[in-house]
């Protein structure tokens, strides 16, 4: 599971080794985060005052951005994959993280979801929440947390 | 279908979605009760009632627990319910001039905007700039700086995001990891902020201020007036800027010819520059002469009305363009703003809390300007800094008197500090707009940013005593 913010290559080795060992499958799944673009969007009509067409027009070059950026990303993992001859399947969605990830491990009926846990205080946690921790406790298989 | 089960415990869950509601009613609470207190020594009943609006509308403007321009609604309520002022009074100062200020000058915004104007004057600046990487990087800098002048900064950096993301990634900058990365969107940002404190135009939150030292002292600041006091602070504070981020930020980028290609088929693109163009360029320039030169004997807000209607009469934009482009809640915001600012100073609640947290503190008339400039530099970090303006404002020109200080004076010790937000992506856009492009880092705007807050903050006291005397802005 790879998002704008979330593309640890330590999770990504440990995904394509596990995927060589047992000889299966891997599916890399690229979640472009709505949430900053939406956040910058509130934040330039509700505190910057500015119209709405501006904000929009940043909003989609920012989303464009990222979605370069997946793209790019997974090319980059196709080709891994295709060295290490290991099974792959690529899939990219606009969004919210967790939702994402929840219907992706749904509709792929994926086995393993391998996810990087991102570096962050206690603190931080505990305010903002976890996306990590609600994807384990709502997914209904096996995960494997990779510290960043 | 998929269903999602919340595994949290029901108490957990039920106080997390009636926190705000819970939140909202205890500060609607506390305001009632603080308005029906007896009023402290010093403190007549009027000034009470006027000081529990003043700290609600306060509380709601940091906390965001309602927009900003509702609030600003709120307070006008508020203010002819509790009968601070009669409703009459309270509703007629959102007829204040400097409102249909701003709202010509983003009218005027928006046709600049949407005739690619900016686009075009921002290619052309970068086009000077375009020979070397450490030029272009000046070149973004100043280009953002220099728009700001003229245009909203939240604007400007929006419409310099897509430039820059298009650049960066034409150079195959790494996000996080390019040092030369971080700084172009650093400069898009600081560039932005800094130009936006230099005139009436780059944020409404310098009309702002002055519309509510006319309300409450009956005395004003010209366009030019302006520019001259605020200009100076600006030039200096771009070197400074501009040194940091080269000293942060090494350039690591070598080839850059794919930079300097990008920008050209940009120009190509673009084409040659349009009718409306050149007469939305024409009447913007004209604007901007009379509003330096004759903004006292025609008013600001009439030059840039009849400016409107001349963009109107030469169909360089229509309503629907204006309505895409002008956030109207603006108007609210500061109608609000100016009420509040009017009812506390006028009720003697502003002196009265402007003792009570600056007077303690100050024993001259430098101090108090110094901790105003202090306050608002800091505080714009966190809140909105027009909000900063609508709270600090009102405390200091009420605390002039008491010190002999000038009230214009107070007004740029709040506005302009206030407008430098360099840290954090909650005070202004600009710096959640570096953010969002993945190349800069929260610790890369809090370490460079603080090194920059502190040198304008000397900047800026060091021209309080030295330059604006020459000028005829004395303590």
């Amino acid at each position: 599971m790879l998002s704008t913010t979330r593309q640890s290559p330590k999770t990504i080795d440990a995904a394509f080794e596990k995927a060589r060992l047992e000889k299966k499958g891997l599916t890399a799944l690229f979640v472009l985060d709505s949430e900053m673009p939406e956040s910058i969007f509130d934040k330039l009509t509700d505190i910057g005052f500015t119209g709405e067409k501006p904000s929009q027009q940043l909003h989609d070059s920012i989303l464009t951005e990222y979605r370069v950026r997946g793209d790019r990303k997974l090319k980059e993992l196709e080709e891994k994959a295709l060295a290490m001859k290991v099974p792959f399947k690529t899939i990219i969605r606009e969004g919210d993280f967790i939702s994402e990830c929840l219907d992706v491990i749904a509709e792929e009926e994926l086995e393993v979801v391998i996810i990087t846990r991102k570096k962050r205080s206690t603190l931080s946690r505990f305010i903002f929440g976890s996306a990590l921790a609600e994807i384990s406790s709502k997914a209904d298989c096996e995960m494997l947390i990779i510290d960043e | 279908m998929n269903v999602s089960i919340d595994r949290r415990p029901l108490w957990a869950i039920l106080l997390v979605r009636s926190f705000r509601y819970l939140a909202l009613g205890a500060f609607f609470g506390i305001t009632y009760l603080v308005a029906h207190m007896t009023p402290p020594e010093g403190l007549s009943q009027e000034g009470l009632r006027s000081a529990a609006v003043f700290g609600l509308s306060l509380v709601l403007w940091v906390t965001h627990l309602l927009p900003l321009a509702i609030t600003g609604l709120l307070a006008i309520v508020l203010i002819a319910v509790m009968e601070v002022l009669p409703a009459k009074d309270a509703y007629a100062l959102f007829g204040n001039e400097a409102i249909f200020f701003i709202l010509g000058a983003l009218i005027l915004a928006s046709a600049v905007l949407k005739t690619g104007l900016s686009s075009r004057l921002a290619l052309m600046v970068l086009t000077l700039f375009g020979s070397s990487p450490a030029y272009l990087l000046f070149g973004i800098f100043i280009t953002s700086a220099l728009l700001s002048f003229w245009m909203p900064e939240h604007a400007v950096a929006a419409m310099m995001f897509p430039i820059v993301i298009e650049i960066a990634r034409g150079l195959e900058l790494r996000p996080l990891k390019s040092s030369y990365g971080k700084a172009l969107f650093i400069a898009l940002a600081w560039g932005a902020i800094i130009g936006g404190v230099a005139t009436f135009l780059g944020g409404a939150r310098n009309p702002l201020a002055i519309a509510i030292l006319k309300e409450t002292t009956g005395k004003s600041i010209g366009f030019f007036e302006w520019m001259l006091a605020v200009v100076p602070i600006v030039l200096i504070l771009l070197v400074v800027a501009f040194t940091i981020i080269t000293f942060f930020c090494r350039i690591e980028t070598e080839s850059f010819d794919r930079a300097r290609e990008l920008i050209s088929e940009k120009k190509i693109k673009l084409g040659r520059a349009t009718l409306e163009e050149w007469m939305t360029g024409f009447i913007m320039a004209s604007t901007i002469i009379l509003w330096m030169f004759f903004s006292h004997t025609l008013g600001l807000a009439n030059i840039a009305i009849l400016s409107v209607v001349s963009l109107f009469v030469f169909k360089l934009v229509t309503w629907k363009d204006v309505e895409a482009y002008v956030n109207w809640g603006i108007i609210l915001m500061y109608g609000g703003a100016i009420c509040l600012g009017s009812a506390i100073t006028k009720s003697g609640a502003a002196l009265w809390a402007g003792n009570i947290i600056v007077g303690s503190w100050a024993s001259t008339p430098a101090a108090v300007i110094i901790i105003f400039a202090v306050l608002a530099i800091f505080l714009t970090e966190g809140v909105s800094n027009t909000a900063i303006v609508a709270i600090l404002l009102p405390l200091g020109i009420s605390m002039s008197d008491s010190y002999n200080i000038d009230p214009t004076l107070v007004t740029y010790s709040v506005a302009v500090p206030a407008g430098l937000a360099f840290m954090l992506p909650m005070g202004t856009p600009p710096t959640a707009i570096a953010l969002s492009s993945g190349y800069v880092r929260v610790r890369d705007l809090l370490l460079q940013g603080i090194i920059l807050k502190v040198m304008a903050l000397f900047v800026f006291i060091v021209m309080t005593r030295y330059y604006w005397p020459l000028i005829g802005i004395k303590l």
